[in-house]
């Protein structure tokens, strides 16, 4: 009998943690028997709060992002206090943060709206031109009729002085959540469509997404958290807009 | 860093596939307390302690002593205790005293009848299942989550899934089955373990979908190490790093399959550990195995176990090729039923492998369920 490395095996159709980190809402799957024992349902929740945080520090903190493993101070006990929501930018917030950032570029952006009714979802589209570099950049957004979520915004970018060489088409990826718990799907999302955009050949895409921050009440460390989080955020869009720069793209 | 104390050498049972090395020797209470002392030395809020054998319940009074030891000499530690027993033993006296004490007790069984006694018989060739299996349940009557080992040599793989599903309707909720990887395994052989872990799969996907709390123990540890892929890596062997193993003479060794080789001795403890020893042999088992480069399934695969590696081929970087048979045949099976579960968002499912509070959750439900 000898070793015999494997050469070839498919990859579990069953994610890892780290995937389901991004993706909390899995967790709401619970055996029935919990469902239907009213203590058991309550300790799941109350667990959250960190009632066994006393014995169980290490799970809570790996638990929590890593940049934010403390719990806050008055979740401690049954009926207490939620944890908050993490904060996620909105898309407002986000925009704006792309509107600074083109114009840092020589970028301005100017916004109209189309809206499909005949799509399951509702496509708006914000133009803006750029006319020291001759281009057109135009955006999209798309928000399903069903679910209210706001998906995805597209940004195609195009020569509108003269010729253009190719068309470009560049898709950015923001989410406006639905609820308080899915924030962590923007990063997953962004990240997998930017796995599946390098497999596009004729075209160049790129995903961003804000990091979810806890806030506690406590200004200046809440302020801090913003605002790394606003940075977090224009880093991805400078990296993205200066790798563009570089291939002589805009 | 955790030690197992190799309290005995003797053994009331001569199973066919042991590894322990069987002399008349026993260690004293001294070597006993001084293992302790260098165990609250090097860790600073306890750690565990595991009794060893030989079985070691042949030296029950020195385990009290020992334990009583660490309690009072050492208050403010907080020592966990183990111990491995074949149950021949095993009596009511013995398991108050480790439930008062935080003594975890782990009972060997093969399985049924046919399973245990084919390999767990006396040195007059007695087989030893009807008495073990009223020592398990007597276990289980005051430590429902007693695990039970159970090993799968080639004269048992035959009734390896029946022997699960016999344990389970025992009562047992944590089932740990470990290949006798020195046995004389063939191709016909491993066929038939991997028919056994197809049966086994089936099993493993009716009880979670029945929502049943249990752990068994391969097919949880091969899910575990895709789910958790980038920790998977601190489950394995840390030879020399995260345990030792103490003789009943006092010499360290890096694990139980080490006992009483010279060349792998890394102290004693008059002195302690030696960390240059210990971080030689360390790099040497952490060091990429030749044979497993381009091996897709490497990461999660159990070749840097030293022992079994040392066991089979004598030597701790040389991979075991059972080992490599048995983590092909295995791996795509308990993905299979991951994927099933998985596929059908099974809550039972999630909450084991992707909440870190399942364990918590599963023993409040039940407590309540019970009340």
């Amino acid at each position: 009998m000898k070793v015999i490395p494997v050469k070839k095996n498919n990859y579990p159709k069953y994610p890892t943690t780290n995937q389901v980190e991004l993706d909390q809402m899995l967790l709401k799957h619970k055996p029935n028997k919990w469902q239907k024992t009213l203590i058991a349902s309550t300790l799941s929740a109350t667990i959250a709060l960190g009632i066994y945080a006393p014995y169980m520090t290490a799970l809570a903190d790996a638990k929590l992002p890593a940049s934010d493993k403390k719990l806050p101070d008055k979740t401690v006990s049954y009926g207490g206090e939620m944890p908050p929501s993490p904060n996620v930018l909105t898309e407002k917030q986000a925009r704006k943060i792309l509107e600074n950032v083109l114009n840092e570029y020589g970028y301005k952006l100017k916004v109209s709206q189309k809206k499909y009714k005949a799509l399951p979802v509702q496509k708006y589209f914000f133009e803006y031109t750029d006319d020291n570099k001759g281009s057109t950049v135009t955006t999209s957004h798309y928000k399903s009729k069903k679910t209210n979520i706001s998906m995805v915004m597209d940004y195609y970018i195009s020569k509108h002085n003269g010729k253009p060489k190719k068309p470009i088409r560049l898709e950015y990826v923001s989410y406006k959540f639905a609820t308080k718990h899915n924030y962590s799907s923007q990063k997953q999302c962004a990240q997998q469509l930017n796995i599946a955009f390098q497999k596009y050949k004729k075209s160049i895409n790129k995903a961003f997404y804000s990091e979810p921050v806890y806030l506690y009440g406590n200004k200046e460390d809440d302020d801090k958290k913003l605002a790394i989080q606003k940075k977090k955020y224009k880093k991805q869009i400078r990296q993205f807009l200066n790798y563009l720069k570089a291939e002589n793209i805009i | 860093m955790h030690f197992t104390l190799h309290i005995t050498e003797r053994c009331n049972l001569n199973c066919t596939y042991c590894f322990t090395k069987k002399k008349n020797v026993d260690m004293t209470i001294d070597i006993a307390q001084r293992a302790i002392d260098l165990a609250a030395r090097l860790n600073k809020n306890g750690c565990g302690i595991a009794f060893f054998g030989g079985e070691p319940l042949l030296k029950k009074q020195l385990i009290i002593d020992t334990v009583n030891y660490a309690k009072e000499t050492y208050p403010q530690k907080q020592f966990h205790y183990k111990i491995t027993t074949n149950g021949i033993l095993l009596d009511m006296d013995f398991i108050e005293f480790a439930v008062l004490n935080n003594i975890y007790i782990a009972i060997s069984i093969d399985g049924n009848q046919k399973a245990h006694d084919s390999s767990r018989v006396d040195a007059n060739g007695k087989a030893s299942h009807k008495v073990v299996e009223a020592a398990a349940k007597m276990l289980l009557s005051k430590m429902p989550h007693a695990p039970v080992m159970c090993t799968v040599s080639t004269d048992n793989v035959h009734y390896f899934a029946d022997s699960v599903d016999y344990l389970y309707n025992l009562k047992f909720k944590y089932i740990i089955c470990t290949l006798d990887f020195s046995g004389d395994w063939n191709k016909k052989l491993l066929r038939i373990l991997k028919n056994q872990y197809i049966k086994l799969s089936k099993f493993y996907y009716k009880h979670t979908i029945n929502e049943d709390n249990f752990y068994l123990s391969p097919f949880e540890v091969k899910i575990s190490s895709h789910i958790h892929k980038n920790s998977y890596c601190h489950e394995r062997c840390e030879l020399g790093k995260e345990s030792v193993s103490v003789a009943c003479n006092g010499y360290i060794y890096p694990c139980v399959q080490f006992v009483y080789e010279e060349e792998y001795k890394i102290g004693d403890i008059k002195i302690g550990i030696d960390p240059k020893k210990q971080q030689i042999l360390f790099q040497d088992n952490e060091s990429e195995k030749n044979t497993c480069t381009d091996c897709f399934i490497k990461d999660r695969c159990n070749h840097y176990c030293a022992c079994v590696n040392k066991q089979t081929t004598g030597y701790i970087n040389q991979v075991s090729p059972v080992l490599c048979a048995h983590e092909r045949t295995i791996l795509p099976i308990a993905d299979k039923v991951a994927e099933k579960l998985y596929k059908k968002r099974n809550g039972m499912f999630i909450q084991k492998h992707y909440n870190e509070w399942y364990g918590v959750l599963s023993v409040a439900e039940e407590n309540l369920n019970d009340i």
